[in-house]
């Protein structure tokens, strides 16, 4: 389903059907998601089709910049340094592109979203929850609904650690795609309480496609920070 | 050429040493000005109204528009050949009376530096203010625009934003809300526990953590009231509160629970006349008196 189209673009898969039509001189984008259909009118005269995943913050509404992923902990010994493999929810984004410049259309998702605070209600952050299994090797996905998140983790603190949460901000996130999504992300634990993480702008594989991201789009360059200090609680 | 060189330098009156040049550099400096501070506008809301909080924006456009006016303003003062210190002496007297006069001014002024120093609201912020409840449409040097839930325009001096109590309802990321639903007590509340508890968790914008809490809380005269405390983004409580409470009715409704009505029971001493209906319109005969009781009538 990932990739680049020609205005003619229709896919069709187990109730779920994605295309433009030409309709009266006009294009019309129609998605079908459990019985749901959503239909934007195209005034343009031809272009691309780009679908691909892109950061999982955008349902039902734009309410954080943040994704936690919640996992069963892990104790981890000072100084060591271990990739673990969890899963990141996948949003897919529509984009029409024209004449140099590109839109989105549509996100739409196959998961359920559901948000959590981190931290306290006064110092925290609103962040997107998505609860993984660990791996310590690559696992079987749904890459309709779960992207790859490898995780390297290093412990600089000089005494055990118990990491069950990982957050990343939206703004650092580089997925990439092929078949499925992947991301690959780092975190670098201070102390018991006390976490910097980010992503690496690099593939898993190679061959893999970077997706147009919706968040980096929207930033000032040298303002947002891409990496995020998880300073209340890891 | 030299008429036009003379009438540039020509005082504009006997009284003033203002030349027709100065007065044509002025307005060129001033609307230079303007037309700088207009562009800049425009540029910075097309670049950043999508990247930076609609508050933020507005902060920094007024610092764009008052700084481009305190430039210009250097620029022309000394054409207008200002004596500072000339001014400061003779005008001491007057700047006295002048600072008595506008004393509630001063009062708002300051109230302002400091509200924009300590920034317990900011624009779009959902607050309250004394007897006054609405979003904080512009912070100015002196007063506070709040646009009420009914879109009244509201302007409170600064000073009485600065001494009022003031609530903040998005301050924080993430607030609390709650519901007491009545169940009756014939139904299993574990059951209906469960049922709420379900409707939290498929809402997106419930949050997780920190987690509801759903429990028996009453045993009230006409319904057992479970207490629902949910907590959601500040931002949108209101339309989680609203969607919450219905799909919460509908779901016990579905599974049988309905919420009760006030309800009495009465009984009577003496059997009563004619025929009692009971709710699917059936008449049936009488119910059999009570046992004798020393009381009256008695309703429980």
């Amino acid at each position: 389903m990932y990739g680049t189209y020609g205005f003619a673009f229709h896919y069709e898969k187990d109730g779920f059907s994605i295309g433009i039509d030409q309709e009266n001189g006009r294009y019309v984008y129609r998605r079908t998601l459990d019985g749901r259909t959503r239909e934007r009118t195209l005034i343009s005269s031809g272009g691309r089709v780009i679908v691909n995943p892109v950061e999982p913050l955008n349902l039902p509404k734009e309410v954080s910049s943040h994704l936690l992923v919640e996992f069963e902990p892990i104790s981890i010994e000072p100084g060591a340094r271990e990739t673990i493999f969890l899963t990141f929810p996948i949003e897919v984004a529509v984009f029409v592109a024209a004449k140099g410049n590109y839109e989105v259309v549509d996100i739409f998702s196959w998961n359920r979203q559901k948000y959590t605070l981190y931290g306290l209600s006064d110092r925290g952050v609103i962040a997107r929850w998505w609860g993984s299994k660990v791996s310590f090797s690559p696992p079987l996905l749904n890459p309709l609904r779960e992207g790859l998140l490898s995780l390297a983790i290093t412990n600089t603190a000089n005494h055990w650690v118990d990491v069950s949460r990982l957050v990343l901000d939206g703004f650092g996130m580089k997925i990439y795609y092929e078949d499925s999504a992947t991301m690959r992300a780092w975190m670098r634990i201070a102390s018991t309480m006390v976490a910097e993480t980010g992503c690496y702008d690099a593939p898993s594989s190679e061959g893999q496609h970077k997706s147009l991201e919706l968040y980096t789009a929207r930033s000032i360059a040298g303002i947002e920070r891409s990496r995020y200090m998880m300073d209340q609680g890891i | 050429m030299n008429g036009l060189n003379f009438s540039l330098n020509a005082p504009v009156s006997s009284l003033s040493p203002i030349t027709w040049g100065h007065l044509l550099y002025i307005s060129l400096v001033a609307v230079v000005a303007v037309v700088i501070a207009k562009v800049l506008t425009i540029y910075l809301k097309k670049g950043l109204t999508d990247k930076i909080k609609r508050s933020q924006l507005d902060m920094l456009l007024k610092i764009v528009n008052y700084g481009i006016g305190i430039i210009a303003f250097l620029v022309i003062l000394p054409y207008f050949q200002v004596d500072l210190s000339g001014l400061l002496v003779a005008g001491g007297f007057a700047s006295l009376v002048i600072g008595i006069a506008s004393q509630s001014v001063l009062g708002n002024l300051m109230s302002g530096i400091f509200l924009i120093i300590e920034r317990p609201i900011a624009i779009g912020d959902n607050i309250n203010i004394g007897d006054v409840s609405g979003n904080v449409a512009d912070i100015n040097i002196i007063s506070t625009i709040i646009k009420t839930y009914d879109g009244i325009y509201v302007r409170v001096p600064n000073e009485t934003v600065f001494t009022s109590p003031i609530t903040n309802y998005v301050a924080h990321v993430a607030r609390r809300f709650e519901y007491t639903v009545g169940i009756p007590y014939a139904a299993d509340a574990t059951l209906a526990i469960g049922i709420i508890r379900q409707v939290i968790q498929d809402h997106p914008l419930a949050l997780r953590e920190p987690s509801p809490s759903v429990y028996v809380d009453e045993l009230a005269d006409n319904s057992v009231n479970i207490m629902v405390r949910i907590w959601a983004p500040s931002t949108d409580w209101w339309d989680v509160r609203t969607e919450l409470l219905w799909t919460i009715k509908a779901e016990l409704e579905k599974n049988g629970i309905d919420v009760p009505f006030p309800q009495r029971e009465v009984w009577f001493r003496n059997e009563l006349q004619g025929g009692i209906s009971i709710k699917q319109g059936k008449p049936v005969s009488p119910p059999p008196p009570p046992p004798p009781t020393e009381e009256p009538d008695k309703t429980i």
